[in-house]
């Protein structure tokens, strides 16, 4: 099967040409090693070939300044890379051709053969541009074909222009080597055994950033250029005009265009891009968006909850009351409603980014807030993430996928989990009740209103203050700068918005859910079993006692749930972990709701209402906590007084207890070293502060 | 003088650029020495520039703006 590379600037309509020619046949995964999405997809030739389409970043240059140029660099130097394309298939948009074209020449020069394809004809007819097809591709040397994506003109034609490129004759070289590089490549020849002379000047400038080349190889490298000096960026600067100065006599031949600045962009950016306004409209924008992941999303929430609520029962009762019948409904369906649970806030959140994005709003974001979020080693686009988090910190951080800056784009990863989601509010509400009383104060304010809200500035601050910290120990790849293209506005194409979402959703559903599910399976198992007959024993003696007090069958069942939760592995490991937890003023059981609500931090409000069940499952958060408060401890004292109450309550804003959380970080970092990393930043935070709370008032 | 000097409206020929990284990476966007350039407006606190020329417009920096040599 053919390997082609679609390549191109932003802004060049790239992926509305990869979604349309590929369709449902792709897929998208990572370059190794690195966060940069890669999207493949299959591609039907005539006479039943087919070829496999690489979309490659979207690129200025080959000149590997930032993360995103020099994983394409390498993908098209070296040969032995697995993604090394057979030929290149060159997208830009007939609107802006005159400076789209920089990046084309440097691909001919590289020897691959290529086709040019002028997207976005249809516009450019509106704009009164008219392109000399015929004679661009005489002058370029290579096949050109003039399509818009959006209407599907002329689209059906790249197949068989891509079906005849093996007999394509090769393009002369776009621009000659200057005598400096020439002298260059003749010294790197021996060493690098490349023949294309313009791929091997560009290894001799680039060679440190080449991560293809091995230590040995650059060493050899650095040895060879030593024997000539090489003034490595103004030789750039010199090259670009050269390139661009052809461009320009082949332009001024084949294109006529008046240059008109966009009207309407200009109209609509005085306000979308006004210094305050500007981000009022963004605010509110957003508050839309937090909105709709905050309710909208609840309700299909319910039903998949019920839906996989009423499957478990239906297993239940068909099936026999052994332990794999557990296993399949409190273990893997549970596992898969954790999962499923995500798919409508991951579907609304992607939905408004793919929008904006296609519209062309995200880059003038980037635009307002890129000074006042670089100081926290954010970016502008770290603020989506930052506050969808308030609904849930999974989409939120698969959100971050905009951000170019690998160092940006980690610190938002590693910050948005401190910002309060919608999954701590069940475990709020239960603990503020034991800190404040539900009275007014000044007369309009709810004290316990007050606290829930110390508690999201309390995420808030954690979030940027950690933001601080990090942009010191975390180092950039890259050298950080904004220099961003802001594209006219444009109606988004359905097409690609509709591939956006199912390419989310799919690499979390597939990827995060892995572990999502296993978690799942192993804190099943963890409740469910306990060393030898610990747990038999125990629901034995439970069912003794709940006979002689008297106990009605519901009680009996929940004294005995309470037993056996008791003896199992979690169990064991809540008493285990009392020692470390108990200077935070936390005993046994709370330690067995920290493991439960691992899965997700609203179990922590079941757990507890088990361990303290002597009355009803189905009970409302009131009850629990009147149950709760009724706890005495050793010494006859109430066992949950407010600060340690308050101690909980913050440990569970600051902690990381959400298994989703680390598998969803695991996969955009492409390693587990970061959710390890961030685990334990957080819960030591989390054990630090809910210490010292209980330490001064416990 | 240099982009960051000017002021919001004003008009220019770019002259040249005194980092090449940031030459490199303008250019190649298409930002070219000879091109006319506006400074359109400022982002809060004067941080980042929307500027336009012919029918392209970037947002950058402050420290990028003061790397481009204009002449008026």
């Amino acid at each position: 099967m053919k390997k082609i590379a679609l390549v191109g600037n932003p802004n060049s309509g790239k992926s509305t040409v990869f979604n349309h020619l590929t369709g449902l046949n792709n897929k998208v995964g990572n370059f190794p090693g690195v966060t940069v999405e890669k999207q493949t997809g299959i591609f039907a030739l005539p006479n039943d070939e087919t070829a496999e389409i690489l979309d490659l970043p979207g690129l200025y240059s080959l000149y590997p300044n930032t993360e995103d140029e020099r994983i394409a660099l390498e993908v098209l130097l070296d040969q032995q890379n697995p993604d090394f394309p057979d030929a290149v298939m060159y997208v830009a948009s007939a609107t802006q051709l005159d400076r789209q074209l920089l990046l084309l020449t440097q691909i001919i020069d590289f020897g691959f053969p290529t086709i040019l394809v002028i997207n976005m004809i249809d516009e450019a007819k509106e704009k009164n541009i008219s392109i000399d097809f015929t004679r661009l591709s005489t002058q370029l040397g290579i096949p050109v074909l003039g399509v818009s994506a959006r209407t599907g003109e002329n689209m059906e034609q790249i197949a068989s222009l891509l079906y005849q490129i093996p007999v394509q004759k090769l393009a002369a070289p776009f621009r000659y080597l200057s005598e400096n590089d020439l002298s260059i490549v003749e010294i790197m020849k021996p060493v690098m055994g490349i023949e294309n002379p313009y791929r091997t000047s560009l290894i001799a400038h680039h060679f440190e950033k080449l991560t293809f080349l091995s230590a040995e190889k650059k060493q050899e490298i650095d040895e060879a250029l030593k024997q000539t000096p090489l003034k490595k960026l103004d030789l750039q600067v010199k090259e670009i005009m050269g390139r661009y100065d052809k461009l320009g006599l082949i332009f001024q031949s084949a294109v006529t265009q008046k240059r008109e600045k966009n009207a309407l962009s200009q109209k609509i950016d005085r306000w979308l891009t006004h210094p305050w306004i500007g981000i009022l409209i963004y605010l509110a924008i957003m508050l839309l968006v937090f909105q709709s992941l905050y309710s909208w999303a609840s309700y299909p929430m319910d039903w998949i909850d019920q839906g996989i609520g009423a499957c478990s029962d239906l297993l239940k009762n068909v099936m026999p009351d052994v332990w794999y019948t557990h296993l399949l409904t409190d273990g893997v369906l549970a596992g898969f409603a954790g999962i499923l649970v995500f798919v409508p806030q991951i579907v609304l959140l992607f939905l408004f980014i793919s929008l904006l994005e296609e519209v062309g709003y995200m880059a003038r974001v980037a635009f307002l807030f890129d000074g006042l979020l670089r100081r926290f080693g954010l970016n502008g686009r770290s603020l989506v993430g930052l506050i969808s988090g308030g609904a849930c910190a999974i989409p939120a951080i698969m959100s971050t996928r905009t951000i170019n800056n690998s160092k940006e784009r980690l610190i938002t990863i590693l910050v948005i989990p401190f910002i309060s989601c919608s999954a701590r509010i069940p475990v709020y509400t239960i603990l503020v009740g034991f800190v404040v009383p539900s009275v007014t104060v000044w007369g309009f304010l709810n004290a316990q209103g007050l606290v829930f809200m110390g508690l999201f500035f309390l995420g808030i601050f954690a979030a940027l203050g950690t933001a601080l910290i990090l942009k010191f120990f975390i180092k950039a790849k890259e050298e950080s700068f904004l220099m961003l293209e802001l594209p006219p506005y444009r109606i988004p194409h359905w097409r690609n918005v509709m591939m956006n979402l199912k390419n989310q959703l799919g690499a979390f559903i597939f990827n995060a859910g892995k572990i999502i599910l296993f978690i799942s399976i192993f804190l099943w198992f963890l409740v469910s079993f306990g060393p030898g007959d610990s747990m038999e024993l125990a629901e034995i003696k439970a069912r003794n006692e709940a006979q002689i007090s008297q106990l009605d069958s519901k009680n009996t069942e929940n004294a005995i749930a309470a037993a056996r939760i008791e003896a199992s592995y979690a169990g064991i490991m809540g008493k285990k972990i009392e020692p470390l937890i108990s200077p935070m003023g936390f005993d046994w059981r709370i330690g067995i709701a920290l493991i439960t609500s691992f899965a997700a931090r609203e179990v922590f409000v079941s757990t507890m209402s088990t361990l303290y069940s002597s009355g009803n499952q189905d009970e409302d958060t009131e009850t629990l906590r009147q149950r709760m408060a009724s706890q005495k401890d050793a010494n006859g004292i109430p066992f949950f007084t407010w600060p340690r109450a308050l101690s909980l309550v913050v440990f569970y804003v600051l902690a990381l207890q959400c298994m989703s959380t680390l598998a969803v970080v695991k996969r955009e970092t492409n390693s587990w070293k970061w959710p390890i990393l961030q685990f334990f930043y957080m819960g030591a935070m989390a054990y630090l502060l809910s210490w010292f709370i209980y330490a001064i008032w416990g | 003088m240099n982009l960051s000097q000017f002021k919001v409206g004003q008009q220019g020929i770019i002259r040249g650029y005194d980092d090449p990284l940031i030459a490199g990476r303008l250019m190649t966007m298409g930002l070219l020495p000879g091109k006319e350039v506006q400074l359109v407006r400022k982002s809060i606190m004067g941080e980042c520039f929307y500027i336009q020329s012919e029918t392209m417009v970037l947002a950058i920096r402050r420290r990028e703006g003061e790397k481009i040599q204009i002449e008026e």
